[in-house]
């Protein structure tokens, strides 16, 4: 009996320690697994990101691309009109360009406001490198027809870098063509016949590098 | 190494059928006997057999079902007290109307279920005799694990039950409320089992020593059957009531047992084979087989419940470290199987990870591969890809909904006729003012119109209005057309003074004065009103 009963309590001690011991070991086993797998597993998540980040960059680029060569044409067409290139306000430029609208539409006075270059906000585009910005322009003249005039908007589309976007305009009939006006024009005298006033934003691009263009300038022809 | 209990230890046990006259080992694997020894005492040179047949299958359990004549059963009534607090009630009983070193035990019959709703339970004790501790102390010393002590009497019940069982589906009838067993044991005598509703009510065990004659021992049997049957009156058995008697023994006795002497009571005379194949047990008699020790033991072995186990406190011992052992052996291995089945689990989904991270690098190498591509092919374009979507995007931007007041003015030109001359324009674009940062924007324009040739007939300059406008609508579908009160023309809001002087008639203050050039300011619009989308 006391033998049997020490037989048992050994053959418990022994049991229980082997048993411990085989399940530590396996719960060991099993813990470092877990950690592999965790380890794993972030490493897939990351991996899993970067390459959803490449696939969203490459049907971007594709879109961009495919849209950059159907647009081409426009945009060789938008870089070189006339004799303005790119599509960066150049205010300079611009100064030529209005200097020859007088001659060109028979104006009797032109007055041009031009603000600051401002940048421009639009929730349905951001640009990539550029900065949108705008300059809003503000042109007073006199001129013979309306004609003339509303064509003047047509002649600074295609002259001035950027887009021309008239906002407002207002014409007013100034003189009657009677018999007077009629010979003052065989005199080659320009006798306004209407006035007006237009409202302009002139639309365009900066460059990150370019330096910032501010202040209002004034200039009247 | 211990065996598991349930139903892999039932599979294969030992049944050491003990009694008076020496002992029976049944081994069995199922239902199925194997082997079955005799030995008359636990002597060394007499449980030979027995040790080499235990010693062979150290791990398969034994179980002592003891049949000898050294047993008390005492019916007791113990009052109502909780449940729970029962037990602690019949250790008291126990301890105080058994001797200390008796194998004690007890077993519920019932509860009363009038008056004070007593419990009554059969209490039951197995004197330790020389006898009794030396079988014991040879049992405790072998390897095998002891399952625990049984008696027959009480094991007894299932025995009956399973038999009554078989001849009741034969006879087609429903088993009476008394029931009686005798059964022929080699290590024993007769053991005379009775039954009251399916519970022991009484136990007896005559012990013909010496008697090999079959008449003589079914004359024994069938008084020993009236002697009980008398004695059972005591306990409320009356002569009308249904008695079956069931009795296991050599086929020999059985010719010789005459039915009649049983009077009324039903009868069904087993001989062990017989009652070993009623009870679908294999190899537990042979139809030689005089005795039914085996039938017994095997019938005691094959049922899943015991009714009654007893432990011995150096029993008991043994069985709480076996016990132990065997929980932390199941313990350990329901851990292990957990652990192991959920490290195959992680490590296969480590597999799986190692599968999905070699496509996301070859994923990722020809997205690269293709984004490579598609930035070569945009080095060929004239300009930097950005510089060109950016100048494109907001060109259009601005380019796409533009609607310059040339094209107005284009438009207007065929509504105006020789008598009509617009003497100021002012066209103007109005933010969406529902959805100012849409970019979308209407166009307004308010404009003077002057009206010649009229004559000074209103009629004529109403109608001269009125056609242009309709001229306007028809030029301007999407525009919203308004002008001023048309001078001269009495609407119904107008306010209508009149003098009558000498030479004019005045109606309100919009005095049509004839004059050849009439001024109306006109608006157009295709903004929608207010609340109109």
């Amino acid at each position: 009996m006391l033998n049997k009963t020490r037989f048992l309590q050994k053959q418990l001690a022994i049991t229980a320690a082997i048993r411990v011991a085989i399940v530590a070991a396996l719960l060991g086993v099993l813990l470092t697994l877990q950690h592999w797998r965790d380890d794993w597993q972030q490493q897939r998540n990351a991996l899993q990101g970067q390459v959803s980040a490449l696939q969203r960059q490459h049907t971007e680029l594709q879109a961009q691309y495919i849209k950059a060569k159907e647009s081409l044409s426009l945009y060789e067409r938008i870089m070189n009109k006339g004799d303005a290139s790119g599509f960066d306000l150049d205010r300079e430029h611009a100064k030529t360009v209005f200097d020859s609208l007088k001659f060109t539409h028979h104006l009797s006075t032109l007055n041009i406001s031009m603000s600051a270059i401002q940048p421009v906000q639009r929730t349905e585009y951001q640009p990539k490198i550029a900065q949108m910005v705008a300059s809003d322009l503000r042109l007073t003249f006199e001129g013979m027809k309306d004609d003339e005039i509303l064509t003047m908007v047509d002649t600074l589309r295609q002259k001035l870098s950027g887009y021309v976007k008239v906002e407002e305009v207002s014409l007013k009939r100034n003189n009657q063509l009677n018999g007077d006006v009629l010979v003052a024009l065989t005199r080659g005298e320009l006798n306004p016949l209407i006035k007006g006033e237009m409202m302009i934003k002139w639309i365009g691009s900066k460059l990150p590098e370019s330096p910032a263009t501010s202040d209002q300038v004034p200039m009247e022809n | 190494m211990v065996s598991l209990p349930g139903m892999g230890a039932e599979k294969a046990q030992f049944i050491l059928f003990i009694g008076d006259e020496g002992a029976i080992l049944v081994y069995m694997e199922g239902r199925h006997v194997v082997k079955r020894l005799f030995a008359p005492n636990p002597e060394p040179a007499s449980v030979r057999g027995f040790l080499d047949l235990l010693t062979m299958r150290p791990n398969v359990p034994i179980r002592l079902l003891f049949d000898v004549i050294d047993q008390s059963y005492i019916r007791h009534s113990l009052p109502p007290v909780a449940a729970f607090s029962v037990n602690k009630l019949i250790k008291r009983r126990l301890e105080r109307d058994f001797p200390v070193q008796d194998i004690k035990g007890a077993i519920f019959i019932n509860r009363e279920k009038e008056g004070r709703k007593d419990w009554n339970y059969l209490l039951i004790s197995l004197a330790v005799t020389p006898h009794i501790s030396r079988w014991l102390d040879w049992t405790i010393d072998l390897p095998n694990p002891l399952k625990g002590i049984h008696l027959v009497p009480v094991e007894g019940e299932h025995y009956i039950r399973a038999l009554s069982k078989v001849i009741s589906e034969k006879r087609g009838t429903k088993p009476g409320n008394w029931q009686l067993l005798v059964s022929h044991h080699k290590v024993g005598g007769f053991r005379q089992i009775v039954l009251k509703n399916g519970r022991l009510i009484f136990t007896r065990l005559a012990q013909p020593i010496g008697e090999t004659v079959p008449e003589v021992i079914a004359g024994n049997i069938e008084q020993e059957v009236m002697n009980t049957t008398e004695y059972l009156k005591r306990l409320s058995f009356e002569n009308d009531q249904q008695l079956d008697i069931y009795v296991v023994v050599s086929e020999e006795i059985k010719q010789a047992i005459d039915r009649k002497k049983f009077k009324n009571n039903t009868v069904e005379i087993f001989t062990p084979f017989e009652a070993a194949q009623a009870l679908n047990i294999d190899q537990a008699a042979l139809p030689s087989d005089h005795f039914g020790d085996v039938v017994m033991a095997a019938a005691f072995g094959a049922e899943r419940k015991k009714r009654l186990r007893l432990f011995n406190p150096p029993i008991q011992r043994l069985h709480l470290l076996e016990t132990a052992i065997f929980w932390t052996k199941k313990l350990a291995s329901v851990i292990a199987i957990i652990t192991i089945g959920l490290s195959a689990w992680t490590a296969w989904e480590m597999f799986n990870l190692q599968q999905e991270q070699t496509q996301l690098e070859q994923q990722q190498q020809t997205v690269q591969q293709q984004i490579d591509s598609v930035q070569q092919d945009a080095k060929k374009l004239p300009d930097d890809l950005n510089r060109i979507t950016d100048v494109v995007s907001i060109y259009e931007l601005f380019s796409k909904k533009d609607r310059g007041p040339h094209d107005f003015v284009a438009e207007l030109k065929p509504t105006l006729t020789d008598d009509i001359l617009i003497g100021a324009l002012h066209w103007s674009t109005v933010p969406d003012k529902m959805n100012p940062n849409s970019g979308n924007t209407y166009i307004k324009v308010e404009m003077s119109v002057e009206f010649h040739k009229h004559t000074g007939n209103v009629d004529k300059f109403v109608v001269q209005v009125r056609d242009f406008v309709a001229r306007l609508k028809a030029q301007f579908p999407g525009y919203r057309v308004t002008y001023e009160k048309l001078p001269g023309v009495l609407e119904d809001t107008d306010t209508v003074e009149m003098s009558f002087g000498k030479d004019t008639v005045a109606v309100g203050k919009a005095v049509f004065d004839g004059s050849r050039m009439i001024e109306v300011n006109f608006t157009l619009t295709d903004e929608p009103t207010q609340g109109v989308p």
